[in-house]
């Protein structure tokens, strides 16, 4: 079992992208590792360590907090229009002279903020794919609901964080009082 | 056969499923195309590029808060 603590780093990335603090984070990180030790008899090599680790600490997480239900039954959303969305704040950006926004911005702690103001269901899909570098696939096994539900849903987190972190470089009078984001 | 025909609408769509790779390889080639003769989407590929490369580039500790991190996860192991 040592040789999975080589993931460790992946799996801390993944716990920041799920919890709100570094606590939180790091007794998730402890007890996913416990749980993977102690369930070591019944891991399918072939089936991947990381990915073994994410699904674990997934669902620790949503255990935890009892959010299942919630995570389930989520909105649905329209991937296209969330593309659009992501071309639309492009338009604006080039119209603005702020094309380099995320660039300006001090992204790291920027990030962390707007990730934690995604609701639960678009937050786990964006961590599993953009943190955990898991497929579209790979995220919907881990999570037991359809590609196309993980897409639209990683679409319309990554179209949330983009316009929170616009919103945040308006406030920081890094781009133009009229640029877009905010709370969509 | 002849590539699928892709217009600027097509490229708008489908940005996200093209910079991760989840398409067939035919409609990859044919968006590549698009990207090749059409500078207006090549601005919101580069736009929504960066955005998704600055964040797989964060969100990264340091050893000083992995390193006590192994250490803790290895002691509730052997307590186990």
């Amino acid at each position: 079992m040592r040789e999975t603590l080589r993931f460790l780093p992946d799996v801390h990335r993944f716990a920041i992208s799920l919890a709100r603090d570094a606590a939180d984070a790091e007794d998730l990180v402890q007890e996913t590792y416990l749980r993977a030790y102690k369930s070591r008899d019944t891991f399918r090599p072939d089936a991947g360590t990381r990915q073994w680790l994410f699904t674990i600490c997934r669902n620790v997480f949503l255990r935890a907090r009892e959010r299942d239900r919630r995570f389930v039954d989520a909105p649905e959303v329209d991937a296209a229009a969330e593309s659009e969305g992501t071309v639309a704040l492009h338009r604006q950006a080039v119209a603005g002279d702020y094309a380099d926004v995320y660039g300006r911005l001090d992204f790291g702690p920027a990030l962390e903020r707007a990730m934690a103001m995604l609701a639960e269901p678009f937050r786990v899909v964006f961590a599993l794919v953009d943190v955990g570098g898991m497929e579209y696939a790979e995220a919907a096994a881990a999570l037991g609901i359809p590609v196309g539900t993980v897409r639209s849903r990683l679409f319309r987190a990554r179209r949330e964080l983009q316009q929170h972190l616009i919103h945040f470089a308006r406030d920081a009078g890094i781009v133009p009082p009229h640029a877009p984001g905010g709370v969509p | 056969m002849s590539a699928p025909q892709v217009n600027c609408d097509d490229v708008v769509r489908e940005l996200w499923d093209w910079l991760d790779g989840e398409m067939d390889a035919d409609r990859l080639e044919a968006i590549r195309g698009h990207l090749e003769i059409c500078s207006g989407c090549n601005g919101h590929v580069a736009f929504a590029r960066d955005f998704l490369e600055r964040v797989r580039g964060t969100l990264r500790a340091d050893e000083a808060t992995l390193q006590p991190l192994r250490e803790r996860v290895l002691a509730a192991m052997r307590g186990a």
